[in-house]
Order: structure tokens, then sequence, then C-alpha cells
């Protein structure tokens, strides 16, 4: 009996083979459509989540210096090292602090001479005023970079997909020694690791190396966009730590005071902390500022996640509208199909077929339809290492669109008359 | 053997509504060969549909053989009809894409019986409709005549009780519908009831008990 419902079920698609074919083709698209939907909607809730966990109620206020010409040429005097210990003293203040998080991030293009720098990568790329210039005979090449300290890739959860990230020696300063560099993703068609070029380093020629590349999708918070900007065309510099004060250690260590502090407890507490520091460091009256560069801070990271969560939310819809449309598609060329076939049935009927008889015919057609459109998705979603979850959730729409369109067959069937089979109605 | 008792069938729906049998009350013996005549849309062929258990009546009993037919469940009636009942339809009712072995095989497959015997028992019935020599053809490859022989094959290789008839030989010329009248005929001489629906008021003379209808009621 299964082999004549399983002839029976071929003869019709045979009959049809257009039209099976096409509707194979659909549930097909359709189940992909889905898959892929759902897959990016869970890239896009993790996004939202990992935004969450990392920035939370968290909000990003800059530290810098504009220090009076008076204290400024006091510090850099040679003989002058009490300013550059209580700077140092306060800097470690910063970084050792228990209420917020300080990361040294300072956006400062890379001087690369005589290594030819894809455009993308310079500084003034986007707004089409890249920078090649000319130093001492020799091309430089004015490349976009972030000096950063260690809590960088804490604070952004930034992280090394090649080679290797910055080890504790990389922070620490020597005359001969090669400067670590860590370069974005963007980086990896033009670059490989070990690859060395020289440059300019605040001003002092230097070799650089390549050590590592930035994981795909990495971000971090400019201070001149005032938005999370991607690491992919950034070189990323290690902060050097100064211990000495020699005059290139004082102008770092000023540098240095340009940075970053994230913070939970809101803009005047956390200024009250930094005076606090600045206060216990003896440099009290030191123009070193910290600022709350845009009052809306913690609305912006609240509008990424509202955001994310409407990307998610319209997701939901795209996956409910896919399923009504499958269903009703399903539906209309399944019963057009039984339609077509409505004499085989009812010839069937005469011949002494139950009605349960046509159902399990029926609903073989539709399953071996939507049977072939899901291998072929959960193929192709093999292929493409879609997440668990798609392929949960492809089945689970196979089995409702099929539960439904067999619903609907069952209704078509159980109305149908095939009493003109033998005469029709009178 | 068969008994009908005041069966009603009215199509429509609220106001808009047909009697298309009124009261009919009707006792059909076994081994008869009754014929049914009636202009158009006096409810012969509703008559046919609620004897061969495709149509249920909206009033009235029906027994066979002392069972109680309106009572069967759905799978219940297509086991009585795949038992008892055969159909001859003016159009044959052959599926196109299934050959001629295949449409006679019907009823045998949906009786669940082991493919051995199906061929086996399909190949008798093809030598005795005398259509053997098509047994590979489809229908569309086949003459009218030879269409309703295989009607008739597919009709009489289940060895049903009854044999319900509508207006077999309307789709055939006049030598060719002889012939299936007079395989009709032998047919009710090995002991089958025919029931034969017709136009053809000469032909209605061929059976054993004739019946005449008009507006949905026996005259």
């Amino acid at each position: 009996m299964i082999s004549n419902y399983a002839s029976n079920i071929l003869k019709i698609l045979n009959k049809h083979k257009l039209l099976s074919f096409l509707m194979i083709a659909f549930v097909f698209v359709t189940l992909l459509i889905l898959g892929f939907t759902v897959d990016i909607q869970q890239i896009t809730e993790k996004t939202a989540i990992k935004y969450e966990e990392t920035y939370g109620n968290k909000a990003f206020f800059y530290t810098g210096e504009s220090l009076s010409d008076n204290i400024y040429y006091r510090y850099l005097e040679d003989n002058n090292d009490k300013d550059f210990h209580k700077l140092l003293q306060f800097k470690n203040k910063l970084i050792n602090s228990d209420s917020f998080l300080y990361t040294e991030l300072i956006e400062q293009p890379l001087e690369i001479i005589n290594y030819e720098i894809p455009e993308i990568f310079l500084v003034g790329y986007e707004s089409g005023n890249s920078s090649i210039n000319k130093y001492d005979g020799n091309d430089s090449y004015a490349t976009k970079a972030l000096i950063v300290s260690h809590s960088f890739f804490e604070e952004f959860s930034v992280e090394v997909s090649d080679g290797n990230s910055f080890s504790e020696e990389d922070y620490l300063f020597s005359e001969d020694k090669e400067i670590p560099l860590l370069l974005g993703s963007a980086y990896k068609e033009s670059f490989k690791i070990g690859d060395k070029f020289k440059g300019y380093y605040y001003l002092e020629e230097k070799t650089f190396i390549i050590k590592g590349y930035i994981k795909e999708q990495s971000f971090f918070f400019s201070r001149s966009d005032y938005d999370f900007v991607s690491c992919e065309r950034y070189m990323i510099v290690p902060s050097i730590k100064v211990e000495k004060a020699t005059e290139f250690s004082k102008i770092l260590l000023l540098q240095q005071m340009r940075g970053m502090i994230s913070s939970t407890l809101g803009y005047e507490q956390t200024l009250e902390i930094y005076k606090q520091y600045l206060s216990e460091s003896g440099i009290k009256e030191w123009e070193l500022y910290i600022v709350n560069p845009n009052p809306e801070t913690y609305s912006v990271l609240e509008m990424y996640t509202a955001m994310t969560n409407e990307v998610s939310h319209q997701f939901n819809i795209m996956v409910f509208i896919i399923l009504i449309f499958g269903c009703i598609t399903m539906i209309i060329v399944i019963c057009g199909m039984l339609k077509e076939n409505h004499f085989i049935f009812g010839v069937s009927l005469l011949c002494g077929a139950s009605f349960r008889d046509i159902v399990f015919e029926t609903l073989g057609l539709v399953g071996s339809i939507l049977l072939s459109g899901d291998l072929l998705v959960t193929l192709t979603m093999l292929l493409q290492s879609a997440k668990p979850v798609s392929f949960l959730i492809v089945q689970a729409a196979v089995i409702i669109i099929t539960t439904i369109s067999c619903t609907a067959c069952v209704l078509y069937l159980k109305r149908m008359d095939v009493s003109d089979i033998i005469g029709g109605k009178e | 053997m068969l008994k009908l008792e005041n069966i009603s069938v009215t199509y429509g729906r609220k106001d808009n509504t047909f009697n298309a049998l009124e009261n009919i009350s009707l006792n059909i013996q076994e081994g008869e060969f009754l014929t049914v005549t009636g202009k158009s849309g006096c409810g012969k062929t509703t008559l046919l549909n609620v004897v061969g258990g495709i149509r249920k009546p909206g009033r009235g009993s029906y027994f066979f053989e002392n069972e109680n037919v309106l009572a069967f469940s759905d799978k219940q009636m297509a086991k009585f009809r795949n038992l008892n009942i055969s159909f001859i339809v003016q159009h044959f009712a052959l599926i196109q894409d299934r050959s001629v072995h295949d449409n006679i095989a019907l009823p045998l497959i949906y009786r669940r019986m082991p493919r051995k015997l199906i061929d086996e028992k399909v190949e008798t019935v093809l030598k005795s409709v005398n259509i053997d020599s098509k047994r590979n053809k489809y229908p569309f490859e086949l003459s009218g005549g030879e269409s309703q022989r295989v009607a008739i094959a597919r009709a009489i290789v289940t060895e049903p009780k009854v044999i319900i008839a509508d207006e077999p030989t309307g789709a055939l010329d006049e030598e060719t519908g002889h012939i299936i009248i007079n395989i009709l005929k032998e047919l009710n001489k090995s002991g089958k009831t025919i029931i034969l629906v017709t136009h053809d008021l000469e032909l209605a003379e061929e059976g054993t008990r004739k019946i005449c209808m008009r507006d949905g009621r026996i005259i």
C-alpha cells in the first residue's frame, strides 16, 4: 500500500514537474531566507547583549591637558624631575583607580616612511584628503593609528585574531627596541606578521614590527567621532610606560594624559574623584581636565541597544511574514494540485479507496515537497556553518508549514464532491 | 439484497434548495438487471450516488444485505464500496497517466491485495473482456469501446455483487454500445446485480425490471 502511495505521489509530482520544481525551489528559498534571517537575528541579539554586558550604563569621559605656559615650561625644565614624578603619580592613580577604568587612547597618525601604505589606511581617506607628506626627501604616509594602554583591550573587548597581543615588555621603552604594532583586520591583504618599516613615534624615528592582527568586528569609542569606530583600518601602537624623567618621557607622559575614563558613577562624581587624585598628587592647580563630551552619553549607548533591539524585532516580524507567506503559497499551490487531481481522487474513491487513503497521498505530496526543500536548505546551511538555533527554527518552521498545509488539504478533501465523476449534480 | 426507504436528497442551502430525490423507496433483488430511465435532472445519478455509497441522503434508510449502510463510517463505507459495488460511467473514468493494467488493478490495490494476486486477477479479466493485448497501453491510446471494456474490466475485477452503470453506452457508437450491453447482460447472467441508468428507452428494455424517474420520484 505504501508503495502505491509513493507511486501516486511520484505520478502527481511528475505530472506537475515544473510546478513541483518551482515549489521545491520556493520552499528552499523561503526556508533559506528564514534560516539566514534567524542567523542574522542571533548575531544582532548577541551584539546587543555584548554591548549591554560591555558597556551597560557606563559613560565615557575624555581627559586631556591644556597646561599654561608657565607650568608647561617649568615641567619640561631639565632639572625638574619633581613635576614629572607628580604627574606620573597622578597617572598611576588614574590607572589603579577602583572607581573607574582609565584608558590611554590617543588617536594620532603614525608617520610611516618610504613604505607604501594603501590609501584606505591613510588619515583623511574618507574625506578624499589622504596625506602623503615629504620629510627630508622621504615619502611619509600619515596612517591612522591608536596609541593605547593595556586597558584598551579590556575596555572594548578587542582581541587579536592572528599573531600575539602586546606583552608587558611591549609597553616598556627602549631606544634600540622595535615598536610592535597590531593591525586592523583590513590590513591582512597588505601586510604580514613580522613585516618591518620605519616611522615616527612622537617625532622620533623608530622601527615598527607587525606583531598581529585585530579580530574583525572590533570597535573602539572615538573621541573625535564621538561614536564607535571599527578598528579594521587602524594601527594599534602600545603606549609606552615611562619612569625616568627625560625630555622624551616628559612629553610622552603629558601626551598620555589624553585618555578616556569609563565610569558608572556619572560625570559629577567622576570629576570629584579626578580632582581628588590631582590634589593627592600635588598638581591640583594644573590644567588637567576631564570632560563630559556630550551630556547625552548614556543615550548613545541606549540608542545602540534600542537599535539592535529594533533590528531584532524587525527580524522577528520578517520571520513571521515568511512563515505566513510560505503557508499561504503552499496551501494555494497544493490545493491547486489537488483540484487538478480531483478526478484521480474521485476514481480512487469509486474504486474503494478510503478518505484516509486519499489524505495519506495528499500529505505525502505536501511532505515530499517540503522535505525536499528542507533537505536542500539544511545542506546549504551546513555548508554555510549556520548556527544550531537557525537549524532548529527552520525545522520548526517546516513542521508548522507542514501542519498548516496538511490541515488545509484535509479540509479541502473533506469538502471535495466526487459525485460528478458518475454524472454530476442534477 | 438492497433496500432503500424514503430516501431524500436535497442540494443547496436555505432558500435556494433543490430536491434531487424525494421519498424514494426501492428494493433490488440479487441478480436483477434494473434499468432506470428518466429525463436529465430527474435524480437518476443522485440515486446511483446513494446506492454506491458516494453520497449520504438527507433522510431515509439504506440497507444492503440487512446492514445499515448509512451508519457506516468513512472507512467502512470505502470497504463496502470496494467489496460490493463497482461503477461503470459514461466517460469511462480511467486515469490517463496509468496503463490499462494499472487502471484495472486500482480497486485491488485499495483492497490491499498482494501484487502477484493482483496481476493474476487483472490478467484474467483482461482476457474475459478481450483486451489482453492492450494491457500496457494508456487510456488515451484506446478507442471508446476499448476504454469502456477497460472500465468494465475494472468493475468486475473485484467480483462485486452490484455493478452500477451510468449511461455506459452514452459515449459510444451503436455497434460498440450493443457489445457493451451484451457484456453487461452476460455479467447479469453470471449472477451480478446490474443497475443501469440510461436515457435510451430501447436500451432500458434490456433489463429484467425497469423504473422511470421524474422530479426526484419513481413513477
